[in-house]
């Protein structure tokens, strides 16, 4: 890649944590091959809260799960380049990137009883990441845990560290997650839909947890999510992802105060917003369901979906800054375009 | 702030009386307890799902029940629906009563109440066509011969924005939100007079969770019918409903008009439910010039089966004194007509200041 230089002295900027170039998944199946994420690209700058917001089959936790190889797959083709510390975490040879992977980069899951195995304690699921990554002795990695489950909230942690998974509720088990997450002291934390299976009250402790961590440990934190009321006041930027491609990006603020695509309208205005009634108002209903990744739409894949559709929607629309809009507020869809198009046309020939 | 000062704005809330007040449905000191096998060798134990739980609704009305995991939320609906049989209390539709009911009346009163359920996936079977699954109910309760089913079915489908061209698919062909419309035609197929929802749109996409929202709407409109919406979700509940009964515990802890539970939250944990949703989408539903107070509770829920001894929310209530572990709260009317099981309504501020 000719620009692959530029970028990289790019990447190595003194406030960049993560830089995402151009990741393309693609997947081989029977059928051919289906496109689950086509050109992702954004940066996370040290200590920011990154939300990337979608429906199932988004390719939201692909693009997550792939920033850190984790699915090994003969027919997983990745491609474009995700820098962190000025190397290319899709290039580097395996045993670097499992210094990487928990050691700097941590990540954490939806559930949480699957991330952590049932036959061993909390406490040693915490002490195997700083025997790995720090090489403490036995001892020293215990009372690291122990400290570690007091700063995430746990009560009795000098009991806890000796529970099993199965002996915590819910919440407990994902604060016990986000203890080994932090184990390493990481510059991102990864976080994967990690209060999705919890309560509202247990999800606003979670939330509460992390943005606290945030401050406290420097961790840039990237945050898929289907919920985007869930970042909404958590977030300092936002993507929105639809079937594989970001259709939106920019500062949260200007996203929700302005969302530029069609899809990112429809889905604000499709969740009631709190103190909404039927009797008031009427909720935005986008028609018909989400393509899925074997299903190829020529152009944009919102376009059957969308109300404003029209004959240039059959092309692909790039990711750019509208006029009126913020610089870095991007989005992907032609609507309102067609006379600036018009004019470069005749301005080119 | 005082319980006092917190009322005065209540009465100052508005109020929608669009429901005829003729009552549909009463449940009166309802409650279910399910035995648990705790460990080999001790004592049988019992789990309280629902505990004392009374509360009416009108014809056309929608009554909301929020509550978080384990409140006994589904429980009380699925009680509601006879698929449970309650432990003690009584539950009458227009006046009979569901516990005591003959075989024959369990019948008819089941047609009354039907159900939209959570996962649109389980509650289709896979193996029949869905126009089937739609005719079944008719056909049951003898409303239509087969014939006559069938053209039911494709109305219904019809009402439900599905194609009745699609009544010989599967299951499988359908997606999600479809899947939906197909439970939705077939709960309306019995004709009943109550729809109890639970949690109908937790299993959607997003952006499909407003298309089924606004259809259940529609239908409400358009049928007359009372609802019972079950959910976790305090918007969409506020959303869908005319009054709402917050659980915690097996217990309503406060039952108010939804606009008056978005206004004015008087019971600890309505405060807090509101004060949990992390939603800076549109300053939170609080009124003009106020901003809702974050509030991050301790601890986690209890299990049903460890109840506290007096009031269930004590032990994470951050305004909890000490009659509030001594004696358990009764279950009373205010005078704004709310319902609320607190010792002290209203010390919990909503807002910032």
């Amino acid at each position: 890649m000719p620009d692959t230089m530029q970028a990289t002295a790019r990447a190595v900027g003194a406030d960049v944590a993560l830089r995402v170039e151009s990741l393309t998944i693609d997947i081989r199946t029977k059928s051919g091959v289906a496109h689950i994420v086509q050109d992702v690209s954004f940066t996370v700058a040290k200590g920011e809260f990154v939300g990337i917001v979608g429906e199932s089959g988004s390719g939201k936790s692909m693009t997550l799960m792939n920033l850190l190889r984790l699915i090994d797959n003969p027919n997983l083709n990745v491609s474009g380049h995700v820098w962190f510390d000025g190397e290319d975490l899709l290039a580097l040879p395996a045993k670097r990137l499992r210094e990487i992977r928990g050691g700097k980069i941590a990540m954490i899951f939806q559930d949480a009883m699957t991330a952590l195995t049932p036959v061993y304690t909390v406490g040693w699921h915490i002490a195997e990441q700083l025997r790995a990554h720090r090489a403490l002795s036995r001892r020293a990695a215990r009372e690291r845990a122990i400290e570690l489950l007091t700063e995430v909230g746990i009560p009795s942690p000098e009991l806890r560290v000796d529970s099993f998974p199965h002996e915590l509720s819910g919440g407990m088990r994902q604060r016990a997650v986000i203890a080994m997450a932090l184990a390493c002291d990481p510059k991102v934390l990864l976080a994967d839909e990690p209060t999705t299976a919890l309560d509202v009250t247990t999800q606003a402790q979670i939330l509460d947890l992390i943005r606290r961590l945030r401050t406290v440990h420097g961790s840039a934190v990237v945050f898929v999510t289907h919920d985007i009321g869930v970042i909404s006041d958590s977030a300092d930027s936002i993507l929105v992802m639809y079937a594989g491609r970001v259709v939106e990006q920019g500062r949260t603020v200007d996203v929700l105060a302005a969302p530029q695509h069609p899809y990112t309208q429809g889905l604000l205005g499709s969740i009631p917003t709190p103190g909404a009634s039927r009797l008031t108002s009427q909720l935005v209903s986008i028609d018909g369901s989400a393509p899925t990744p074997s299903e190829q739409v020529v152009g944009c894949a919102f376009r059957p979906r969308c109300a404003y559709a029209f004959d240039k929607c059959f092309t692909v629309p790039a990711l750019r800054p509208r006029e009126g809009q913020a610089d870095d507020h991007l989005d992907a869809c032609w609507l309102q375009r067609q006379a600036q198009m018009d004019l470069r046309i005749e301005a080119g020939s | 702030m005082s319980g006092e000062s917190a009322m005065t704005s209540v009465n100052a809330s508005v109020r929608t009386p669009r429901v005829s007040g003729e009552e549909l449905l009463r449940v009166q000191h309802l409650v279910k307890r399910f035995p648990v096998n705790h460990r080999i060798g001790s004592r049988r134990r019992e789990l309280v799902a629902v505990d004392d739980v009374s509360f009416s609704v009108s014809r056309g009305e929608t009554l909301g029940i929020v509550g978080e995991s384990g409140c006994g939320k589904s429980t009380l609906a699925r009680c509601v629906m006879g698929l449970e049989r309650p432990s003690g209390g009584a539950i009458a539709i227009e006046g009979r009563d569901l516990t005591t009911a003959s075989k024959k009346t369990m019948r008819s009163l089941r047609r009354d109440v039907q159900m939209v359920f959570q996962d649109p996936y389980d509650s289709l079977n896979p193996r029949r066509r869905v126009g089937d699954i739609v005719a079944e109910p008719m056909l049951v309760h003898g409303l239509a011969d087969a014939a006559g089913a069938r053209k039911e079915a494709a109305r219904l489908f019809d009402v439900v924005g599905l194609n009745p061209r699609y009544l010989d698919r599967y299951p499988n062909e359908f997606s999600g939100g479809q899947r939906q419309r197909v439970g939705i035609a077939r709960a309306l197929a019995a004709k009943p007079k109550i729809l109890v929802a639970d949690e109908p749109v937790s299993a959607l996409d997003v952006s499909v969770q407003a298309q089924v929202l606004n259809l259940l709407s529609a239908l409400q409109r358009e049928f007359d019918l009372t609802y019972i919406f079950v959910s976790h979700n305090i918007d969409v509940v506020r959303y869908m409903s005319d009054r709402i009964a917050v659980m915690y515990l097996g217990r309503i802890v406060e039952m108010a008009s939804a606009a008056d539970i978005y206004a004015a939250p008087q019971h600890p944990y309505t405060v807090s439910l509101l004060g949990a949703i992390p939603n800076n989408l549109v300053g939170n539903g609080a009124a003009a010039g106020k901003r809702r107070r974050r509030i991050v509770l301790r601890g986690d829920i209890p299990s049903p089966v460890d109840r506290p001894s007096a009031c269930p929310f004590e032990p994470r209530c951050p305004v909890a004194q000490e009659i509030c572990r001594v004696r358990d709260p009764e279950f009373r009317t205010l005078d704004d007509g709310r319902y609320i099981a607190c010792h002290f309504p209203g010390s919990l501020d909503p807002f910032e200041a």
